[in-house]
């Protein structure tokens, strides 16, 4: 919601020094998040339980209390009160409005206005709402918006010519219902939903959208102008049937103020008699609920507050901060006797008190930071999960890559490794990721089939899969490339772990895919095999320690190319003493089309000569803007080396 | 060996952070992603209707269930069989149905925490949450504390992390709602608690530069495996 900065200083004229931009720092650091548009409008955001702040006024009142958060004396909460021209008017005789249940509107005052010009608004009226965000729309239309956004009491004006019949009557909706609402949607009702109706037909979905049939045009003379607060849960129910969610009904959502619309009205009656409106007069009010439910007192005990917080919070201070949101406070005994005040629906308990405490004492600077006291020592056990994570570092000993997949699969993805449907989303936004993943195994193929320049492409994932009415943790492998790795991968992942191959075998589902499975799953690599096991099985006894520690440092990563990449061997023979380490890094500086170099093989014979070993490396190369072609790849090869050759005295083999 | 293979980054960072917890008494639990209306929403004070649902976009599954929407769903679960005083953390995904772009995923690691005993005060999530910080992004890491709202924490705020020099918000954090442990089957007159629930990608993308969240979902082996880098041996453990 926009908010004018001249609307919050007319409010609390101690603003007027301020800066937007410490306007907006303020109701940021009070919970309303804002942002400054530019040096006189606001954007703010509320959370749904502080409708009452959903105005200049109800901005302006949280601004004014922490004006006065560290004075000992003043801040009286700001509230806005004024219906001598509202009270003034006689009741219409032959005009009523008839509510069904009283519940479900609290408040209903109306006000009828006649002699009325509807046309274009005065020029700061047709300003000021342009900046909070409306098109304007006419002068009525426009005020009504306007009154809401400085009050935030939003008001509804009837076409009172085209309302039929002597009373308005307020209900629930009948099954089979109908409205054509302002934007011109013609809406089925659900049984229920709060509607108003004339002698003839529904004029209203009250607190959301007004009808047609009723709406202002500029033929109006008279209006029945509508200020009412609806039950917050009547408005939800509306809301959501509809998926019809407008300004004024995310604020009876979230709570309008129910002693303000008199107030209101008040104002539109002077503003609407002024000649730049067309000088409509007010002929007469209609008022046609005001049950305000009691408002209970809440105990609130200090020191239970301030073991809560962690604070320290003298009880004059904790009543001011109170009193300053428009608390009544009592002190008895012990505790305080605390009535919110009727535009706060969401002081409720002592909690939602202590936390308006802490709230203008300052969660910052006035609250302590202290770590928790330690516990006594108590063995826990460790979960599969902690232990997956030694398991993890095995993994990464010989040579694999983690990845993470969605918990989601394809249909096709379940049709081409025969996998059963065990839960399908409703709501799916692509048709990708639609059913829950019985195996890690199709995601991993899929990882196998989009990265076509990766050779050997070695990955795992350990991840949650799914029954129909359960789920268990698992480790997937997908060992996918031109060489066939399986059964050497099974031996020397039993032998990382320390479990016996059979043993491993035994517990281990796996797919070594044929030719048309690689076809129907988009991999061009010889071989394709894929492993799962139920993690459980695989937990021996022992445990598995970590090898792997996050460094101090931060590492940056080097974003990828969008184009293939090509990938070159290079063998050496050269000086044992020389660390591969050192001569991949060299290779890494060769040229910036390098994008990744692993060592594949290491060993020292005296095939080589006394004192010398063989290196292998996977070299591959990218271009961040296009693709590479053979030519400039062999180019930047011979390159690299010519480099190592002259580096380390290597000889290619 | 000959060559090392790489772990997640997600894994990396949530390794470094379920250490920190540890080492202030907090147990790890392993979770379901898949959850009940009840433990999601309704047992956590937002019932059907309630404006704090659309805030959240939901997933459904077709027998009713579904994906949780945050590991707050699993707080109550996690305290059956319990009793205070009790410190765990619940690391792992949530779902949120979204369009996907470079900072929305439709899935996301989540990191919850809950401490309960007489005398857990907001004084102490604070505390926690700056150990936490201080031990990943040091000494100097500021925290701040804004006022929001989630029905199941009152008082409920937003936490904000100094990073560099840009604030960070991290996740939602606050009191646990005495509605919330008489659900949990715990006495709210006598015992108190801290919860709090963090987004991890955001701050792994933060740490190793990556600008596009869909890199940690999408299994580029090209991005990944430059995360070989990102882990050095730790040779006192092995």
């Amino acid at each position: 919601m926009k908010v004018l900065r001249k609307a919050l200083v007319d409010f609390e004229p101690q603003l007027k020094t301020w800066s937007v931009e410490r306007i907006a720092d303020t109701l940021t650091q009070l919970g309303f998040e804002s942002e400054v548009i530019d040096q006189e409008v606001l954007e703010c955001t509320f959370t749904p339980n502080r409708g009452d702040a959903m105005s200049a006024l109800g901005l302006a009142r949280e601004l004014r209390a922490w004006t006065y958060r560290n004075r000992s004396t003043g801040g009286a909460a700001l509230r806005f009160q004024n219906t001598a021209l509202y009270d003034a008017l006689p009741k219409a005789h032959s005009f009523s409005v008839h509510v069904t249940q009283q519940e479900r509107v609290p408040t209903y005052e109306a006000v009828i206005f006649e002699g009325l010009t509807v046309g274009e608004s005065p020029r700061w009226l047709a300003n000021a709402v342009t900046a909070l965000g409306w098109r304007p729309i006419n002068a009525i239309v426009d005020l009504t918006n306007y009154l809401m956004d400085l009050y935030g009491q939003p008001l509804h004006a009837f076409d009172f010519d085209a309302i039929l019949g002597d009373t308005m009557t307020l209900r629930s909706a009948k099954a089979n219902e109908s409205i054509t609402t302002l934007d011109g949607v013609e809406r089925l009702l659900a049984a229920g939903v709060l509607v108003a109706e004339d002698r003839e037909s529904i004029i209203d979905l009250p607190g959301v959208m007004g009808a047609q049939n009723s709406e202002i045009s500029p033929k109006t003379n008279r209006i029945l102008l509508q200020a009412a607060v609806f039950d917050r849960d009547a408005i939800r129910e509306t809301t959501n049937r509809l998926g019809l969610r407008t300004q004024a009904a995310i604020r009876y959502e979230r709570g309008v103020d129910p002693e303000i619309a008199r107030s209101v009205l008040n104002e539109a009656i002077r503003m609407l008699k002024k000649s730049e409106f067309g000088g409509g007069a007010a002929i007469s009010s209609v008022s046609a609920s005001q049950s305000l439910p009691d408002q209970p007192g809440v105990k609130l005990d200090l020191e239970k507050s301030n073991n809560l917080l962690g604070t320290a919070v003298d009880s004059e201070t904790a009543i001011q901060s109170l009193e300053r949101i428009g608390c009544q406070v009592t002190p008895n005994k012990v505790t305080l006797t605390v009535t919110p005040p009727r535009w706060r629906y969401d002081l409720a308990i002592w909690q939602d008190l202590t936390e308006e405490i802490g709230r203008f004492v300052g969660l910052n600077d006035a609250l302590p930071s202290n770590p928790l006291p330690p516990l006594a020592d108590q063995e826990q056990p460790r979960s599969l999960l902690e232990w997956s994570e030694g398991l993890k570092d095995r993994l990464v000993d010989i040579g694999m890559i983690e990845v993470l997949t969605y918990s989601f699969v394809s249909r096709r993805a379940l049709d081409a490794f025969t996998l059963p449907i065990v839960g399908e989303l409703t709501n799916a936004v692509n048709p990708e990721l639609t059913f829950l993943r019985p195996s890690l195994i199709p995601n991993l193929a899929d990882i196998a089939a989009r990265n076509p320049s990766v050779d050997p492409i070695q990955i795992f994932e350990i991840g949650h899969v799914f029954t129909r009415t359960d789920e268990e943790v698992r480790l997937g492998i997908a060992l996918v490339g031109s060489q066939n790795q399986l059964e050497e991968w099974l031996v020397r992942f039993a032998d990382a772990i320390g479990l016996d191959s059979g043993i491993v075998r035994a517990a281990a589902t796996i797919h070594a895919a044929d030719q048309s499975t690689k076809d129907q799953l988009k991999i061009r690599k010889a071989h394709a095999a894929f492993i799962e096991w139920k993690l459980s099985d695989l937990q021996s006894a022992r445990r598995i320690p970590r090898a792997y520690q996050v460094p101090t440092e931060s590492v940056r990563y080097q974003s990828v190319s969008k184009f293939p990449a090509v990938t070159r061997d290079l063998s050496i023979i050269l000086p044992a003493v020389v660390p591969a380490d050192e001569v991949a890094s060299v290779i890494r500086t060769a040229t910036e089309s390098i994008e990744s170099v692993q060592l594949f093989d290491e060993f020292m014979s005296d095939k080589f000569g006394i004192g010398k070993k063989s290196l292998a490396f996977h070299i591959r190369y990218s271009d961040q803007s296009r693709t590479l072609t053979d030519a400039e790849v062999d180019t930047l090869h011979d390159m690299v080396v010519t480099l190592v050759e002259q580096s380390f005295q290597a000889i290619r083999r | 060996m000959i060559y090392r293979g790489a772990l997640h980054p997600l894994t990396l960072f949530l390794r470094q952070a379920i250490d920190g917890f540890s080492a202030m008494g907090f147990t790890v639990l392993d979770s379901p992603e898949i959850t009940t209306e009840a433990h999601n929403f309704d047992e956590l004070l937002i019932p059907r209707n309630h404006p704090a649902r659309s805030m959240q976009d939901t997933f459904w599954l077709k027998d009713g269930r579904l994906p949780r929407t945050h590991t707050s769903a699993y707080q109550i679960p996690a305290m059956v069989g319990k009793k205070p005083p009790v410190r765990f953390i619940v690391p792992g995904r949530a779902f949120r149905n979204e369009a996907t772009d470079a900072t929305h995923e439709i899935m996301f690691m989540n990191l919850e925490g809950v401490a309960i005993d007489e005398h857990v005060t907001l004084a102490n999530l604070k505390g926690t949450l700056l150990q936490f910080l201080q031990g990943i992004y040091g000494a100097d890491t500021e925290l701040r504390f804004v006022p929001s709202y989630f029905p199941f924490v009152e008082p409920g705020l937003e936490v904000y992390a100094k990073l560099g020099d840009r604030w960070l918000e991290i996740g939602g954090a606050g009191m646990i709602h005495p509605g919330v442990l008489k659900n949990m089957g715990v006495n709210p007159e006598r015992y108190q608690g801290f919860a709090f629930g963090m987004g991890i990608d955001r701050l792994v993308m933060l740490r190793y530069g990556i600008e596009d969240i869909r890199l940690l979902y999408n299994g580029n082996l090209r991005f990944l495996e430059q995360f070989a880098g990102a882990t050095s041996q730790n040779e006192g453990q092995v």
